[in-house]
């Protein structure tokens, strides 16, 4: 797989996977352009024999959201996560509307969680990986990965049902 | 059933719905299975502003240095050379590290005279030069010192500042001497001062 190849098959499940923690669009076009800068300088001496591409990548990833919360955190800036939306005034129909503020609500619930809980669901449900290569990826056992996404939907499903979002 | 019963149920349908395995059966909480389903389907990636111009960026760059660094171990001639470079490279330190010969101007070169010694005339400078040198018609070897003649100080011959006139005063908590010339009039002055007194203070 040449590097073409690559950011294709890739750039959306990481772009995703980026605005599980970045919530704004802007950042997360930063953070995810930083990742594949990264992953071009370090393709050359990637072994493939070493694993699939994608735990590789996905390395990356978590790495660079990593300094970018720390980074975020020492300048002492204020989350735009917890500002509201700016007024709409999206003349998109009603339905694209409905979508986005759902988009919206998932992505409070999912702000809500803790860190290693976001980061787990955001690869769960961002990179196509399974329990088994996200405990390989994370150093968590697989069964350990299991529970925290089953407590992390949960409490999700808590959150929203229970109008806390 | 436990909370690890629970969460292995759960996983076992969440796979099943992530890999598109048609419905899940929704045997087990329906209501976090549905949320799970909502969250499979979010795809962010329509909002991305860069991915059409980070790839037209980064695209080429990778394939041109991977395809550039192909083609030139592709070729033999380029192998050989960029070998050749290599060991040439590689042995650099050794041949800086062998000590050149002397020039022989350098070991010919007369002891410098003594400071204050009397300046000796052209032939006998050049009487000091190498036998080749000589022939070259060369003045003098490179880099030796010149003998210089004695240094002596000479008087000052009009003063720099003539005093008109001094005195001394007081005031301001302090003396001082206040010397009058034709180029001005100039205080020294001996009190205490406050660092507001030295310094400029401003107020941000």
């Amino acid at each position: 797989m040449d590097f073409a190849e690559l950011y294709d098959r890739y750039f959306d499940k990481v772009y995703n996977y980026v605005r599980y923690h970045v919530r704004l669009a802007a950042e997360a076009d930063d953070v995810t352009g930083r990742i594949f800068e990264a992953a071009l300088r370090g393709y050359e001496t990637y072994d493939q024999a070493r694993g699939p591409a994608q735990g590789w990548l996905f390395g990356i990833a978590r790495n660079a959201v990593a300094d970018w919360a720390r980074g975020r955190n020492r300048r002492g800036e204020v989350s735009l996560d917890d500002a509201p939306e700016p007024a709409d005034r999206d003349p998109r129909p009603p339905d694209a509307l409905e979508r986005k503020e759902e988009r919206a609500r998932l992505l409070d619930a999912i702000a809500g969680l803790d860190e290693r809980s976001r980061d787990i669901i955001a690869l769960k449900f961002s990179s196509g990986m399974n329990n088994r290569e996200i405990a390989g990826l994370t150093g968590l056992g697989e069964s350990n990965v299991g529970i925290i996404i089953f407590r992390a939907v949960k409490r999700m499903q808590a959150d929203l049902e229970g109008g806390k979002i | 059933m436990n909370e690890v019963e629970q969460a292995e149920l759960f996983n076992r349908e969440l796979d099943a719905l992530l890999q598109g395995g048609g419905s899940p059966s929704f045997s087990g909480d329906q209501g976090a299975l549905r949320l799970a389903a909502s969250m499979a389907a979010l795809d962010f990636s329509g909002e991305s502003r860069v991915k059409a111009g980070l790839r037209a960026r980064l695209v080429p760059a990778g394939e041109g240095f991977a395809a550039g660094l192909r083609a030139l171990l592709a070729n033999n001639y380029a192998r050989a050379a960029f070998a050749a470079a290599a060991i040439a490279v590689a042995l650099l330190p050794l041949a800086r590290r062998q000590p050149a010969p002397p020039p022989a101007v350098v070991a010919h070169i007369a002891a410098p005279a003594p400071l204050g010694a009397a300046v000796p005339p052209q032939e006998a400078m050049s009487a000091r030069l190498p036998a080749s040198l000589r022939a070259a018609g060369s003045t003098g070897p490179l880099f030796a010192s010149l003998p210089m003649g004695e240094l002596r100080g000479e008087p000052i011959k009009a003063p720099v500042m003539e005093l008109n006139s001094g005195r001394n005063t007081e005031g301001q908590g302090g003396t001082a001497i206040i010397f009058e010339t034709d180029s001005g009039t100039f205080a020294l002055e001996r009190r205490e001062v406050k660092p507001e007194q030295i310094f400029e203070l401003r107020t941000l």
